[in-house]
């Protein structure tokens, strides 16, 4: 009977247990509630704008006005409120001097950064943007270029509520279509800070003024070198810059005249889908001197679009296309190393890449580096197949 | 009444052992080891192994549980006063998961609250469940372990998801093979934790087979830590995890799937509640239960009362500065494990070694 | 009185009316029939029974008529015999089925209220109960609470026979046994104990007597009386006794090595011990196929957690954790609450209440005005609340969910346990978020193992984990694969069907 026996540790204990139940309750009212926040006294924090004004960084948040109606059909305005102080935590907190309610900064998923900031000294922000706790490490990171100051809050983007949280979208859907800008986190940067033997390279969003509207738009990829914006890559060398990636690229789009045309000479051309590309780096040591960068591109696209009527897609074509879309890709690959040789900031790693293979010759060259980038020789291979035609296996023809 | 299952005490090795080594062995490893860390790992599963062999023999040879081990094989007073060190031992580890946990909490998440609420919190449920009963803990932690070691498991595989950036695994050696031994002989001593198997062993229902559930143990351990390290690495590259606080925790708020579904970290710290919770609980239990034995108590439960209250002092006492509780993860805690989970249980086994076996049949269960 | 009801039967009829006259004072539906039989009718009888407890066609034709029509032909020498003429009447005359001798004066009140009629003849000191019990009860019906879609459709009655008999109808084995005993100071209520001998751990059975026979309360009117007798532990808000309506039910747990406890008058048969995973299963999963019954029970154990708690997890989320809602829902959100007076956490606790409130009220309700409530509930609370700004949509969607899922729980009282465990969960999600619940879902998981029912873990087989019985709780184990029963302490035969036979 032993077995069946109830263990009598709760009956005895029960009453008490209960009356400890019942004055637990209190103690939560006496103990809670120290991070309470009610929903009603928050707003929705979309962006964030950093720049320096009067020498004192500025600090502009975009937010999201709360629509009173229980529907909420109709859409919500942005609401910019610029503040500065000290540093930029001092700034932000100072938003709370105009808006009475607590934004919420987790939620920001756009980040831009002045130039002013940008080209003076960023490690002004660095701190900021790695201790912060409410700084969400996967926000996008753009640079605002150009001297719009405070139009970069104010300025529209198409369809967007909020033109700064629209840039996310935006980022990412254009990297997919177009191929041009990468998209660069938080996160992103300050790895890129953080770590010797490579340099952050930002996309850059500018203010256009379209029939008489101020727009959002990107722009060229802002490159980083000690701490300092120190140029500019444009559209073909940000292509150039995203092949270089280390890691798979999928999507994008490049246009170039067929084989055997010269650019100049006619207005025939294809459009070559990229579906993906991967690129190798291979450094050649020599002694304790790093020459050369053999770069070995793999890639694979679709044949979108020619202009034109001829035949083009046959056997032997395939292969000429495919040379021709690997020089494309060289060609922006060897427009972006160029630049980045003359700003000297290793914006690809490579002095990282140096460093995983021989730690000890990187030691020795690694206060010389960007010296030694810029002398470096490249040499790019890139090897593309077009898989895919879409749905026309011939070139369409007018029957005349 | 004592008796629990085989599967009971893997749950009660892994939450002594993973909740805890999840937040700082990849840390310091990397810190050491840089690139190369997760192999210094996985190479310290190695030395871990042996340990756990060396445990699994002073099991066979003993008749009573640690620390009744240390009386046993070093004769009466020198196994009481090591014992009683192993006392404070257990207490201190008590005390450091509640307050590393807390430092975590109260830096990431929610900074305006007490730390005491959260210690209290952690103490009144540990607490609670250590009151009612081995057996009780046991059960509990079988649910909760199990569940938070998948939900563990299932956040590393998201956050290794996020970014495969496997060139981030090189170079292994970067300047120093001394690094590299540190980040070793760092993750092989913090796998001292498995001690609690030299008590929970005799608490065994299947004695014969108590390899399985360290072996388990030991595999769930090794995947679990060796994905973290790698997708920290892959994730936020050597140089940057340096500056990171809690780079784990770090891993789990880069998640992001699709836009949707970001910003999980609170998912993972009800997780790592349950886990210190399990955490607390083993560890607080070996501390009053090598007090029992040493003293030659009746029971260890009525322990729980007092010591909860040093407990929570000492906790909140150490838990005040970050600064000083990244040094006891990087300088104290090593040296710590490495003589009583690592160099103490080495000496026993050389005193089995020279010693005749005992006479079996001997074995008794412990008493409570 | 009660040394009168002590006292055995005396020899003389006129004594023995007397004493029962005296007990049955003021007991105007006791209905005394003299009456005369035998050759010379010298032979005095006297039938005592309660109006509207027996059939008194039974008693009229089967009783009293064959006392004094047969015995006249067939009795040689009554006066010689008197001690051989209750035998003789017992075997011989009356042709009840169920007739058997009875000494002393409380058995004759105890059988009489329990419907029995009983003889006593004048000249012996024993007299003869004959079962002529027979009162207008419920028929079989189907179940109320238990609604089934397939399976069988019948339900226990008040009347403890029919119960029984609805068992023995479906275990035919004689193993299956009826134990039955009195309870209840004054109110004698028959309770029985069912068990499958070879099945049912004896150890189990013991206890449960032994449980049963500590209980000393003047009245048992339902099974719920004995439930917090048997019951191990009294502070807690978990059932540790399963209860059901339907017959197939019991014998489930019967074949399971359960013990099931019943009681005169109540349609609800208890089941000990049990377990909580067990509160979640229901019947008919195991009368549907294999594959959908496995998908309905993830679905209500998932609905265990959404009644238990979504409305806290989503009060801690709005009010500490924002930056967990992704940014498009928080706009959503934030949009409905605009204007809303209350914190998130008074809103959820007036919508909870308001959600109880309406459900007491309606499972009280006449079924004529039932709807109405649905009305009330659905246009003011739903519609007008919102409107008004009082609440705001998305937390009444919430509740409705948690509503929802709570109607999953196959048991009402576990069910009951999971209402009361909300409101907790509610309070520290709104004091200290989603740190709270998590320490109160683990303080609630200590408590919970700690519980024990005769002896069997509570939660159990999910910790102590079993293999075995792991596959029939989260999704339900093919009968084909079914080798096993859910192993108990003690239990006797744990093998269900030989391995041949699998397929």
């Amino acid at each position: 009977m032993k077995s069946v026996k109830p263990k009598k540790i709760w009956p005895d204990n029960g009453l008490k247990k209960l009356m400890i139940l019942a004055v637990l309750p209190g103690l939560l009212f006496t103990s809670g509630c120290w991070n309470q926040v009610e929903v009603v006294n928050t707003v929705e924090a979309v962006g964030i704008f950093f720049d320096i004004e009067d020498g004192q960084p500025m600090f502009g948040v975009q937010l999201a006005e709360p629509s009173n109606s229980q529907s909420g059909t109709q859409p919500s305005k942005p609401i910019n409120v610029y503040s500065s102080g000290a540093t930029f935590s001092e700034a932000a907190r100072r938003v709370m001097l105009n808006v009475p309610r607590l934004p919420m900064w987790s939620h920001v998923g756009v980040m831009l950064i002045g130039t002013d900031v940008t080209r003076n000294d960023i490690s002004v922000i660095a701190d900021f943007l790695a201790r912060n706790r409410h700084v969400r490490k996967t926000s996008f990171l753009f640079v605002a270029e150009g001297d719009s100051g405070k139009d970069f809050l104010e300025a529209e983007l198409p369809i967007e509520s909020y033109p700064i949280m629209g840039l996310r979208k935006l980022v990412r859907i254009q990297e997919q279509q177009t191929g041009i800008y990468k998209p660069v986190t938080v996160d992103d940067f300050l790895q890129a800070l953080a770590e010797p033997g490579i340099q952050p390279a930002v996309p850059q969003v500018i203010v256009k003024d379209i029939n008489g509207k101020k727009m959002l738009g990107l722009q060229g990829t802002a490159i980083f070198k000690e701490r300092r914006q120190v140029g500019t890559l444009d559209e073909l060398e940000s292509q150039g810059y995203r092949f270089l990636s280390p890691s798979m690229v999928t999507g994008g789009l490049l246009t170039f005249p067929p084989p055997g045309e010269k650019d100049t000479e006619s207005s025939k051309y294809i459009s070559v889908e990229l579906t993906r590309s991967l690129a190798k780096f291979k450094p050649q040591i020599e002694g304790s001197q790093v020459k050369k960068i053999t770069i070995n591109i793999e890639a694979e696209g679709n044949y979108y679009e020619q202009n034109f009527t001829e035949q083009i897609i046959s056997l032997e074509n395939i292969t000429k296309i495919q040379d021709s879309t690997g020089e494309e890709i060289k060609k922006r690959v060897t427009a972006a190393v160029g630049k980045a040789q003359g700003l000297g900031s290793d914006i690809f790693g490579w002095g990282k890449l140096i460093r995983k293979q021989d730690p000890e010759l990187w030691e020795q060259i690694e206060d010389d580096w960007s010296n030694i980038f810029s002398g470096l020789e490249i040499e790019v291979t890139v090897d593309f197949s077009i898989r895919r035609t879409y749905l026309l296996d011939h070139s369409f023809e007018f029957s005349e | 009444m004592n008796q629990i299952s085989n599967m009971q005490i893997f749950c009660l090795l892994s939450a002594s052992l993973v909740p805890l080594a999840y937040l700082y062995v990849p840390m310091v490893t990397v810190h050491y080891a840089n690139n190369g860390a997760w192999l210094a790992f996985l190479l310290s599963i190695l030395p871990t192994s042996l340990l756990v062999y060396l445990y699994m023999y002073i099991i066979k040879k003993s008749t009573q549980p640690f620390p009744s081990i240390l009386n046993e094989h070093f004769g009466k007073i020198l196994g009481k006063v090591i014992g009683f060190l192993y006392v404070l031992v257990f207490f201190f580890t008590t005390v450091f998961s509640i307050t590393y946990f807390t430092a975590l909490i109260s830096s990431s998440i929610v900074p305006d609250t007490p730390l005491s609420i959260y210690i209290g919190a952690v103490l009144l449920v540990s607490y609670s469940a250590l009151k009612s009963g081995m057996e009780n803990v046991a059960r509990v932690l079988e649910i909760v372990m199990i569940f938070s070691l998948i939900t563990g498991l299932f956040l590393v595989l998201l956050s290794l998801g996020q970014s495969a950036n496997i060139s981030e695994l090189l170079p292994i050696i970067e300047t120093s093979y001394w690094d590299f031994g540190s980040a070793m002989l760092y993750s092989f001593s913090i796998s001292g934790e498995l001690i609690a198997i030299l008590t929970l062993a005799f608490f065994s229902n299947d004695r014969t087979r108590i390899g399985r559930p360290l072996i388990w143990v030991l595999t769930v351990y090794a995947i679990l830590i060796t994905l973290t390290i790698v997708a920290i690495l892959m994730d936020f590259g050597p140089e940057y995890s340096n500056h990171i606080a809690f780079p784990s925790f770090k891993l789990v708020r880069s998640i992001k799937i699709s836009d949707f579904i970001q910003n999980i970290d609170i998912i993972f710290i009800s997780v790592l509640i349950i886990g210190i919770f399990a955490s607390v609980c083993v560890k607080w239990f070996l501390a009053c239960f090598s007090v029992q034995q040493i003293f030659n108590l009746r029971d260890y439960r009525f322990l729980a009362a007092p010591t909860s209250v040093i407990i929570g002092i000492a906790a909140l006492m150490t838990g005040k500065n970050i600064v000083a509780i990244q040094i006891i993860v990087h300088q104290v805690l090593p040296y710590v494990y490495g003589v009583f989970y690592v160099l103490i249980p080495i000496l026993v086994w050389l005193v089995l070694v020279f010693k005749p076996t005992p006479t079996q049949n001997q074995v008794k269960a412990p008493t409570s | 009185m009660r040394t009168v009801a002590a006292q055995p039967l005396s020899e003389k009829l006129d004594d023995n009316a007397a004493n029962l006259h005296l007990l049955l004072e003021h007991c105007s539906d006791a209905v005394f029939k003299e009456f005369t039989f035998g050759p010379q009718r010298q032979n005095r009888g006297l039938a005592i029974f309660f109006d509207g407890l027996v059939d008194k066609a039974e008693i009229e034709l089967h009783l009293i008529k064959s006392l004094v029509s047969e015995l006249k032909e067939n009795c040689d020498d009554p006066g010689s015999k008197h001690t051989d003429i209750i035998k003789q009447i017992k075997d011989g005359v009356v042709s009840i089925a169920e007739i058997k001798p009875v000494e002393n004066l409380g058995d004759v009140c105890h059988h009489i209220g329990s419907g029995d009629t009983v003889l006593l003849i004048d000249g012996s000191s024993r007299g003869l109960v004959a079962g002529t019990r027979s009162w207008k009860g419920r028929s079989v019906e189907s179940p109320e609470n238990e609604v089934v879609v397939r399976g069988p459709k019948e339900a226990f009655t008040e009347t403890i026979r029919f119960n029984t008999a609805m068992l023995r109808r479906r275990i035919k084995s004689t193993n299956f046994k009826i134990e039955s005993l009195v309870l209840g100071r004054i109110t004698k209520t028959d309770v029985v104990i069912c068990y499958i001998d070879s099945i049912a751990s004896m150890e189990l059975v013991a206890e449960v007597k032994k449980r049963l026979s500590k209980i000393d309360i003047d009245g048992v009117l339902d099974t719920g009386y004995l439930e917090e007798f048997l019951e191990d532990n009294h502070y807690t808000i978990f059932p540790q006794v399963e209860y059901t309506e339907k017959p197939d039910r019991v014998c489930g747990h019967l074949l399971e090595g359960q013990v099931c406890i019943m009681v005169d008058g109540s349609p609800i048969a208890l089941i000990v011990p049990t377990t909580f995973p067990r509160f979640w299963i229901s019947s008919e999963d195991y009368y549907e196929r294999y594959i959908p019954s496995s998908l309905i029970r993830i679905l209500r154990f998932s609905s265990l957690f959404i009644a238990l708690l979504l409305p806290s997890l989503f009060v801690a989320t709005i009010t500490y954790h924002q930056e967990m809602i992704p940014p498009p829902l928080y706009q959503t959100i934030a949009a409905t609450r605009e204007g809303v007076p209350f914190p998130a956490f008074v809103e959820a606790l007036i919508l909870e209440i308001t959600f109880e409130l309406l459900r007491e009220a309606g499972v009280r309700l006449p079924h004529a005005i039932g709807p109405a409530i649905s009305i009330v509930g659905a246009l003011i609370i739903g519609d007008a609340a919102v409107k008004a700004g009082l609440v705001s949509t998305p937390m009444v969607v919430v509740i409705a969910f948690t509503g929802i899922a709570s109607f999953i729980v196959p048991s009402y009282n576990a069910g009951i346990a999971i209402r009361i465990a909300r409101f907790g969960f509610l309070f520290v999600a709104g004091f200290m978020g989603l740190f709270g619940i998590m320490i109160t879902f683990l303080l609630l998981l200590i408590h919970m193992a700690s519980l024990r029912s005769f002896g069997l873990s509570y939660l159990s087989p999910i910790a102590p984990f079993n293999k075995r019985e792991m596959t029939d709780i989260l999704v339900r184990r093919p009968w084909y694969l079914t080798i096993f029963r859910p192993a108990m302490k003690g239990m006797e035969n744990e093998i269900r069907q030989t391995k041949k036979d699998l397929a």
